[in-house]
């Protein structure tokens, strides 16, 4: 039994550590919290469950092309909420992107309806299969395996191209990026395309999942910002071991102390952890 | 320079904002003054978890609404309501119900649709002397929450007992609960708990979960290790469909028996074959004259299929027309006036109060789904 609660544990934790690393992502590179992050891995959902169920497209494209709806997305919300307001208070894009948050929900809510929605085609439930006395569906695997290989890949792209210097770059110090004549602008606009596209991957594979409704973004997005402050909101790595601590936290603790508590318990967890080590389990030092 | 006449125009954007809003506060007064309609509030969820209800809700009484006004109005008044989304948190429906009370001025209000929701409003109602009138607020605390609360369902306190009775009577022993940690689930699973011992069987574990979880799987290994008879499941309707997917895909069997939260059709669309063969407790069946006359009513307004929920707010519209009627607005006579229905045929089945303004009259039926029909059980 503690192997299915751990693997639930992975599960979850998985689909937190793609939405922390777009958090920790547009923090590092705009000082930014994104509110309407949660909201970009609805849209993802949205955009898959617009292809696949009501246009009737083949699974493989419309994965492909929600995923990039979703990078479109967050680019979008760059334009919108963040760059008029370059220069002026950190707390003005925080507004705006509450706003962005509130105006996502409320258009998806319009276009489709409220109620939840199952992205399965034919059947209403998924086959498990048996691994060890735990049981898992196809698309829970699947979930564990793209959120290590997304990261993965993603630390590999920051540390070796040239995009990813320049990100690193630009995070690390916007002015002097721009003297050595870095476009922040546009690393910006890719940043947050790269946090749309993580978010709306875990979308997918979440919906896929559990169903999907308007306000799916809500506890999600909660749940993916306590993950990037609690591995220490700025770094990669921190991102992904937060977004596991806290589904493997949470998945525990309903199963051995309550289940009323499964939402406080990564809630605490931050507490404990910010009162001994402020910045985060691998947060640099200022 | 610049940001100086910034500040200057944003202080005259603001004086501006400021006066008109005085403008249309008092406008608005005056116009209420004049006394040109009957005005309702309505509070419940229009979006979040328990939004299914809350729009069925609406749409029941909008439809109440037209058909009053148009033949002639109470009292040769027109009738307006105005709607307030509590996005099912307490907090949201306290602002709302003291904005429709102080603000918009109206003489009783429907809502709110969830059991936490009537009670965080319920002291407002009873302290500003205006009625408060749940379609479906069904916790048993319900009861007790003041003189000026009613409500047109009955209470959990009987739709467990009923659920509890049932599933003993059918020769299951060993049960297992998965509730929302809100007043109403709570008050389900604590009633449940209690009747189903008091019967002599025994629940083995009962698991919380927060309003709007997707994710039961924790939950559901656990249950799995006690292997129950069945899983008593009052949680919510957006809940719903994916616990039973959930139930299907971690292979627990044992009979699903579910409260009034299956009493939306729309989530037997998304939950497919898992919800078959769930057995669920429903307010009241209902069929009857008043309510197929009803449900063709709203096929025809809304396109959609008429549901317990908006047939009960139909129903709340017509008895606040009912104790209004050739008398005057006040909160008081209103609330006198609910008090003595006792006999009322709605769409919703016959309506009737005692005097804690708790329904009576109203029984809970035994429901099966079967490819997303509802099929009557005999108990």
């Amino acid at each position: 039994m503690l192997a299915q609660f751990i693997t639930n544990g992975l599960i979850s934790g998985g689909a937190y550590s793609l939405i922390a690393i777009g958090y920790t992502m547009i923090y590092g590179i705009g000082k930014l919290i994104n509110f309407a992050h949660g909201e970009l891995y609805m849209g993802g959902a949205y955009c898959f469950y617009l292809f696949y169920i009501v246009l009737g497209w083949d699974i493989y494209s419309s994965t492909l092309l929600a995923v990039i709806a979703g990078g479109v997305l967050g680019m979008g919300l760059e334009r919108v909420a963040y760059r008029p307001f370059k220069g002026s208070s950190r707390l003005v894009p925080l507004i705006t992107t509450i706003g962005a948050s509130t105006f996502l929900r409320a258009a998806v809510t319009l276009l489709f309806d409220l109620n939840t929605k199952s992205l399965l085609k034919n059947a209403s439930f998924q086959e498990p299969f048996s691994i060890l006395g735990i049981n898992i569906t196809p698309v829970q695997g699947l979930t564990i395996v793209v959120s290590l290989g997304l990261m993965s890949l993603l630390t590999v792209v920051l540390k070796k191209t040239r995009v990813g210097k320049a990100i690193r770059a630009t995070a690390e110090d916007r002015a002097s990026a721009s003297y050595v004549g870095i476009d922040t602008d546009r690393i910006t606009s890719i940043t947050f395309a790269i946090g749309g596209l993580m978010a709306a991957v875990a979308g997918i594979l979440v919906g896929y999942d559990q169903n999907i409704s308007p306000n799916m973004g809500i506890l999600a997005g909660f749940k993916g910002f306590t993950a990037a402050v609690l591995g220490g909101i700025g770094s990669i790595p921190g991102a992904a071991l937060g977004g596991i601590c806290i589904g493997l936290a949470e998945n525990l603790g309903a199963a051995y102390i309550s289940s009323a508590y499964k939402d406080s318990i990564s809630f605490a967890m931050l507490v404990l952890v910010l009162l001994y080590k402020p910045r985060g389990i691998l947060g640099e030092k200022q | 320079m610049r940001s100086y006449l910034g500040k200057r125009r944003i202080g005259f954007y603001l004086a501006t904002a400021v006066f008109l809003a005085f403008t249309v506060l008092i406008w608005n007064a005056c116009s209420k003054s004049e006394g040109k309609g009957i005005r309702f509030g309505f509070i419940g969820p229009l979006t979040g978890p328990a939004a299914s209800y809350g729009v069925a809700q609406r749409n029941g009484i909008m439809l109440a609404v037209e058909e009053i006004n148009g033949a002639g109005g109470l009292n040769g008044k027109k009738i307006d309501v105005i709607y307030e989304d509590s996005q099912m948190d307490p907090n949201k429906a306290i602002s709302a119900v003291k904005k429709l009370i102080d603000l918009d001025k109206v003489c009783a209000v429907i809502g709110e649709t969830t059991t936490a929701g009537t009670l965080a409003i319920a002291d407002t109602a009873n302290r500003s002397k205006i009625v408060l009138l749940s379609p479906s607020a069904s916790g048993a605390k319900v009861t007790d929450a003041g003189d000026y609360v009613f409500r047109a369902s009955p209470s959990d306190a009987f739709q467990a007992i009923v659920a509890a009775k049932f599933i003993f009577e059918k020769g299951f022993r060993k049960g297992a609960v998965v509730y929302t940690n809100d007043d109403w689930g709570t008050g389900l699973q604590k009633a449940f708990e209690k009747s189903f011992s008091g019967l002599g069987g025994k629940i083995l574990t009962s698991e919380a979960c927060t309003p709007g979880t997707q994710d039961f799987r924790t939950q559901l290994v656990k249950i799995k290790s006690f292997s129950p008879d069945f899983i008593y499941i009052p949680l919510y309707p957006d809940e719903s469909p994916v616990f039973l997917r959930q139930v299907r895909e971690l292979k627990i069997s044992g009979q699903i028996l579910g409260a009034d939260n299956f009493s939306e059709k729309a989530i037997l669309k998304t939950a497919g074959t898992s919800a078959n063969g769930v057995v669920f407790t429903m307010p009241a069946e209902p069929t009857g004259k008043a309510y197929e006359s009803f449900s063709k009513k709203f096929k025809s307004k809304f396109k959609e299929d008429a549901s317990y929920s908006s047939a009960v707010a139909y129903d709340c519209v017509y008895l606040l027309a009912e104790a209004i009627k050739n008398s005057n607005l006040s909160g008081e006579h209103t609330k006198s006036a609910l008090y003595k229905i006792r006999n009322y045929q709605g769409a919703s089945g016959v309506i009737g109060f005692d005097a804690n303004g708790d329904v009576t009259t109203k029984e809970f039926t035994i429901i099966k789904i079967d490819n997303g029909e509802y099929m009557p059980v005999k108990n």
